[in-house]
């Protein structure tokens, strides 16, 4: 699928992927991996996602 | 009343608070460790707290993350860093000399101590004695200036090692079991502590391998004792006199009973996405596979990377199979080299990266897309890897030697081979000099630090005001995550050590012009911002409390917090309350102004406060739910102010 560049996710400006603070990667929560993010669509994260103490994502 | 390991070092560390499970307790912190990612903000909140010199028996900043260097924004950072570290008194592991965890235990790792890290696997160091356990930046921070670190009494979950594991499994089969019986939430508020006859075997890089996983199942920490064996590698290392012996008294008991039986277990392999998804390889031969990764943070071992050169000595990897060498530190590097392990590993197809974290953590290596990788690396959630659409299998080396020969995934008993054995170096080697020392008082004085461009100090932060009169610039719904509030993506993390650049980004998922109104804000006294259930969920980003104080942030009314976020929230000044009747939420308006009286004494006074609007003849309460202790920090404006008054106070 071609992406529109005019709806690209500005979190992961496109590549599905964000990083944590200790730098691990993981799926882009805002547009969900795809890297685009249509209007009106909802950004919040479809489930919530939890974290632990130590900043690790558990997904 | 006799002791556990982990109670022991709890107690002889206990600041504050019972030893009861649940309880929060304040731990005094003997070493502390960072790595460059999270390191920067440390080093400028450490400069924000006007700090002389690091309070702690040892602090070492690690460069193992960000070592790729393909613009001038990494290299910037490494020489930020040596600076300050040269400034404040702390240790500096150069770039390539390796990752945090293996390098600590060999040169800096003392049984008895407490090791406190920016780094989610510091727990690794847990296999010397100690009690090891990953922070946020900030935690670190004040750990370093000398500063308790405050955490809930965890229970102590006792696992007695009993047999002995059988040829083609090692300790991270140990680990595997572990994940496999209790998976990724298994550990939370718990320390894992090992004892045993089944001890004697494993190593002490063994336990490390162990102690590193326990991050794994969410544990607060993993324990091992100090024996003969932690002696002996201490004594390797040059080290003995920092040698103690520190095991559980005669009849000590633990919270949390259990028994693995090494000699029952097998080969193990975690499948995709989730470091508890654990079945027997036998299970999952077969399957092909496009990587096979040894090495990382999870199995740094001399042995981890020989004994794989021993599987495939003299042999070829099979077709289209990338086999990729994650070197863990420099030390042991030069020894594989010595012992021409490296060159059976080259020799046989591998491909030889620098030692650090690399693609680990999806700095690099990232496998094709949907295609198996097979790694002995910590975790392999969705994206882990560097590739959005992966397939990542955790494993040992000795599976994932075994499965690089066949380019199936591969039990290796099946090979057909004698179970190599190992041997040691006699002599290892010892590789100080990439652990720069910090330099004397003096001198250190005389550093300045070294900001790049894209480098920026944190600006003062002022106390919290008695009266606040400040305008609702944002009103969002429920479930509004820590990525939506301040993103961590390849646009945005750069510029993880300049507050006023990357507060450029904040809410820009939700609302592009908030920041432009906020910065008019700021000046005029600073603004709310009102919210549903679970405001903040998702990543501990520390930013993502740091950049909206920044602009001007002074309450966040919501419905209910996410906890880790409440908690930075408060560290850094932002008054964290929730609506007493949620149907006030509906009431509000973007833009309504709000004010609050006498906010300074009511925090003290009692929980509830009384919100008025201004123009409209409607008020409501919040309530809050802070400690004595986090009511102090919010009266200062944040943890950074409390630790800048105390040093004030030490200096005058
Ligand atoms: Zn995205």
């Amino acid at each position: 699928m071609a992406v529109n560049r005019e709806h690209i996710c500005k979190a992961c400006d496109g590549t599905g992927m964000l990083a944590d603070d200790e730098a691990w990667k993981y799926t882009c929560s805002v547009c969900n991996g795809d890297g685009v993010v249509m209007p009106g669509e909802n950004t919040s994260p479809e489930a919530p996602f939890s974290v632990d103490e130590t900043n690790r994502t558990l997904e | 009343m006799p002791l556990n390991v982990t109670q022991k070092l709890i107690k002889s560390h206990l600041l504050s608070g019972e030893m009861t499970p649940g309880e929060e307790i304040g731990l005094k912190i003997d070493q502390t460790l960072t790595q460059d990612a999270t390191g920067t903000m440390v080093m400028l909140e450490l400069e924000a707290m006007g700090l002389d010199r690091a309070k702690t028996e040892a602090s070492a900043q690690y460069v193992d993350h960000n070592i790729i260097q393909e613009d001038s924004k990494n290299p910037d950072d490494h020489l930020f860093l040596r600076s300050a570290t040269q400034r404040f008194g702390l240790y500096y592991s150069r770039p390539g000399n390796g990752v945090s965890h293996p390098v600590h235990m060999q040169r800096l790792a003392k049984p008895g101590k407490t090791l406190l890290g920016s780094d989610s696997h510091t727990c690794a160091n847990g296999c010397m004695g100690m009690l090891a356990m990953g922070a946020g930046g900030i935690d670190v921070a004040m750990a370093i200036a000398g500063e308790p670190f405050y955490v809930k009494m965890p229970k102590v979950w006792g696992i007695k090692l009993t047999g002995e594991l059988p040829d083609w499994v090692s300790a991270k089969d140990v680990i595997l079991e572990l994940l496999r019986r209790h998976d990724v939430k298994g550990g939370i508020n718990r320390v894992i502590e090992y004892y045993g006859p089944g001890l004697k075997q494993l190593s002490a890089m063994d336990r490390h391998v162990i102690a590193n996983m326990g991050a794994e199942l969410g544990a607060t920490g993993t324990v091992f004792p100090s024996d003969e064996e932690i002696k002996r590698f201490l004594k390797e290392q040059d080290r003995e006199e920092d040698w103690i012996e520190l095991v559980a008294d005669e009849g000590a008991s633990y919270d949390i009973d259990e028994e693995i039986n090494l000699s029952d277990l097998e080969p193990l392999i975690a499948k995709p996405s989730s470091p508890g998804n654990v079945v027997p390889v036998r299970e999952v031969a077969g399957e092909p596979i496009y990587q096979s990764y040894i090495g990382s943070s999870a199995n740094p071992g001399y042995r981890d990377f020989a004994i794989a050169a021993e599987i495939v000595k003299g042999k070829q990897i099979a077709e289209g199979i990338s086999f990729d060498i994650n070197p863990t530190s420099r030390q042991m590097l030069t020894d594989l080299v010595k012992e021409s392990h490296i060159a059976s590993l080259l020799q046989a197809g591998a491909r030889l990266h620098q030692a650090g974290c690399n693609g680990c953590i999806g700095m690099g290596q990232a496998p094709a897309t949907g295609r198996n990788s097979l790694r002995t690396t910590p975790r392999n959630f969705p994206g882990r890897s560097g590739t959005r659409e992966d397939s990542v299998f955790l494993c040992s080396p000795e599976t994932a030697a075994a499965s690089a020969l066949t380019g199936v995934i591969t039990d290796p008993r099946t090979l057909g081979m004698k179970y190599p054995k190992v041997k040691e170096p006699r002599k290892p080697t010892i590789d100080v000099t990439l652990l720069e020392a910090p330099p004397p008082m003096d001198q250190a004085k005389t550093v300045q630090l070294q900001k790049g461009p894209n480098i920026a100090s944190i600006p003062e932060m002022d106390a919290l005001k008695d009266t606040l009169e400040v305008p609702i610039l944002l009103k969002v719904g429920d479930n509004i995550s820590t990525d939506e509030i301040l993103a961590g993506g390849a646009r945005v993390l750069p510029y993880r050590s300049n507050l006023p650049e990357i507060s450029k980004f904040t809410f820009e998922i939700v609302d592009d012009t908030y920041y432009t109104r906020a910065m008019n804000s700021r000046d005029q006294g600073g603004h709310a911002i009102v919210g549903g259930f679970n405001y903040g969920q998702g990543s501990s980003r520390e930013h993502a409390a740091l950049a909206p104080r920044f602009l001007g942030l002074k309450v966040a009314i919501v419905k209910d917090f996410a906890r880790i976020h409440w908690q930075n929230l408060v560290n850094f000044g932002i008054l964290p309350v929730t609506f007493v009747h949620e149907e006030d939420y509906d009431k509000l308006e973007q833009g309504d102004v709000l004010i609050f009286s006498n906010v300074r004494k009511a925090l003290q006074l009692r929980n509830e406060l009384h919100v008025e609007v201004k123009d409209k003849n409607f008020s409501f309460s919040v309530t809050h739910a802070l400690s004595e202790r986090q009511i102090d920090i919010m009266l200062k404006g944040g943890l950074i102010n409390v630790v800048k008054d105390r040093q004030q106070m030490v200096n005058a």
